[in-house]
């Protein structure tokens, strides 16, 4: 009877093994909406008995989903203000128009967005900007949006809600806002900065524009940008509300979920107020329609065909691999995930990888002390997957969004071009992190 | 009554190679909002339109998909638009053709009509077999034909 379970238990390891690479496979192929393969899934993950429904919902953390749908309602409100547009105009002419300058500029714009925002909306509203700029001053694009794929990576790292990773390891670990803050950002400042200098010397020190033409860019009124003024304070006013509620989270004891659909209610209670009821609910489901359902839908069916297979007990055979082959040495065992985190996260979807990697981060507490010892790790897994994504063109789904401009502006970036210099790049970047983990948590 | 009875059969047509300095000169000359674009063969292949050179007037920027919904920051005068028209002008019309729907000649009038309503300005009319233009259908050729049927 024992062994016939025994079996049994190899025989769904084996299984959930099998639709999980399955699935780790199509979603990289790109040939099937990755939500429909994440859901076919989870579905077959209950179909074939590996966990039932109940198991499956449990599964699903909708700490990060509501995080997620709470941030994009904000974002989509927020947008219609034409605050971005007024941010990168305005910091463009706090540098007289100056090439190099608008670059560092626009970057810390999409760096500092992009960690408090969703980094393809920051690209989304913020390219078009820069494109005009460039094209106004008669200079290349390239180096600009190239820096703004760096940018938009390096700030999403920096906090809990500036990119899916860090959401993902924030809601599964119950690291704060704050613990984010204090130890990441410091980190992605010293990133961010020592980016800036082989663009600088690869482009930065050839931009050159005529004086008529910085004049034309001076000339931007950045307040005309501001759509609505009366939006752009609510919209300002909900945010500051919401950064409130994530630094003190813990003394209100309230989760990030909360916060964020919490903001977004009051957002959109306050964007529909006075208006009739046909307006509010025509408005209300355009903000519904922003919502990245197909990022959304991918996350539950992901999180159900994880926890299958970490039922299974495969991902605690995995980690206790992982601990032999570390020889159980903390520092090893970070290193070796913030370098793979970064090199996959360059070629694959970091989202699926970082799911993964968290029951199995988790399984190792035990051989480090609890939930305290790890933390290195986390923070290995958050550096290695958000920065990994700057590696490749496809890395992350920003720098895609990037491309399709350039490709509309006719000044395409191609992959092997854009990888041969931010693949270094972002090695640069990784050695940095590896210093600084080092330094700060491991000697 | 079919396409060929409404259509015009000797519209003007521009060439592939045909500059955009060119077709506006067209445009406005004959007062025209859409002219059909034709291949060595007659092959129709697109349409330019007036909109492609208010669009050429444009930076990218704005006129790109997914672009710049406002655009009321910048402060460009008349002549700073009409000079981006004008380093613009050398440029083939064949980068800025629109692909509109066609009918072919034995097509219905209804089809016509239904195609103009639906708010095609002008519709080609593309022989079926080897698909040369044979002529256009505009809102004008369908009232002057149909006020001339009353009469």
């Amino acid at each position: 009877m024992h062994e016939s379970g025994a079996a049994a238990s190899a025989g769904y390891m084996w299984l959930a093994a099998i639709v999980f690479l399955i699935t780790y496979g199509v979603v990289m192929s790109e040939k099937i909406n990755r939500a429909i393969v994440a859901l076919v899934a989870a579905g077959l993950m209950i179909i074939l008995g590996v966990i039932n429904q109940e198991q499956a919902i449990r599964g699903i953390d909708f700490n990060t989903i509501g995080l997620l749908i709470g941030m994009m309602l904000i974002v989509a409100i927020t947008r219609q203000s034409g605050i971005f547009q007024f941010l990168a105009i305005w910091s463009a002419k706090k540098v007289n128009a100056h090439p190099w300058g608008i670059l560092v500029m626009i970057s810390l714009v999409t760096a500092v967005t992009s960690a408090f925002l969703d980094n393809v909306t920051t690209v989304l509203l913020v390219v078009p900007v820069t494109l005009l700029i460039t094209e106004e001053l008669k200079v290349k694009p390239y180096p600009y949006l190239f820096s703004m794929i760096f940018s938009s990576n390096i700030g999403g790292t920096a906090t809990l809600i500036g990119d899916p990773p860090n959401i993902m390891i924030g809601s599964a670990t119950g690291l704060t806002f704050n613990d984010f803050a204090y130890n990441l950002t410091p980190v992605i400042l010293v990133v961010m900065a020592v980016t800036l200098i082989p663009i600088y010397f690869i482009w930065g020190r050839h931009l050159r524009a005529a004086p008529e033409d910085r004049q034309r860019v001076m000339q931007f009124n950045e307040f005309e940008a501001i759509k609505d003024w009366r939006l752009l304070k609510q919209c300002l006013s909900v945010i500051g509300i919401v950064v409130f509620g994530f630094v003190f989270a813990r003394f209100l004891h309230l989760e990030a979920a909360t916060i964020a659909i919490f903001g977004a209610a009051i957002l959109l209670l306050l964007a529909n107020f006075g208006h009739d009821p046909e307006h509010q609910s025509k408005h209300v489901l355009e903000s519904f329609n922003e919502v990245e359902w197909i990022t959304i839908f991918f996350f539950v069916g992901l999180f159900i065909v994880v926890h299958a297979v970490d039922s299974t007990g495969l991902l605690k055979l995995l980690a206790d691999k992982m601990l032999a082959l570390t020889g159980g040495d903390l520092k090893a065992t970070a290193m070796v995930i913030l370098w793979s985190s970064a090199v996959l996260s360059a070629i694959i979807d970091n989202i699926p990888f970082v799911a993964t990697m968290i029951p199995l981060i988790k399984a190792m507490a035990p051989s480090f002390g609890g939930p305290e010892g790890v933390m290195p790790l986390w923070w290995a897994l958050s550096l290695g997957a958000c920065l990994g994504g700057n590696g490749t063109l496809i890395g992350a789904s920003a720098n895609l969004v990037v491309a399709g401009f350039a490709e509309r502006a006719g000044q395409p970036i191609r992959f092997m071009r854009y990888t041969l210099v931010a693949f270094p790049i972002m090695l640069m970047s990784i050695f940095i992190c590896m210093y600084y983990l080092e330094w700060w948590y491991l000697q | 009554m079919t396409a060929q009875n409404l259509m015009n059969p000797n519209p003007v047509t521009l060439r592939l190679t045909d500059t955009v300095a060119a077709a506006g000169e067209h445009i406005i000359k004959e007062h025209l909002r859409h002219i059909p674009v034709v291949d060595d063969q007659g092959r129709y292949v697109g349409t330019f339109s007036i909109y492609s050179l208010l669009q050429l007037a444009l930076p990218k920027a704005v006129t790109m998909k997914e672009g710049l919904s406002n655009a009321g920051f910048v402060n460009e005068q008349n002549a700073e638009l009409a000079q981006r028209l004008r380093e613009r002008g050398n440029e083939p019309v064949s980068q800025w053709l629109s692909k509109d729907p066609v009918i072919h000649p034995n097509s219905s009038a209804m089809d016509a009509v239904l195609l103009l309503l639906k708010g095609h300005v002008s519709v080609p009319v593309v022989d079926k077999a080897n698909q040369r233009l044979v002529g256009m259908i505009s809102s004008w050729n369908v009232i002057e034909k149909l006020i001339t049927e009353n009469n």
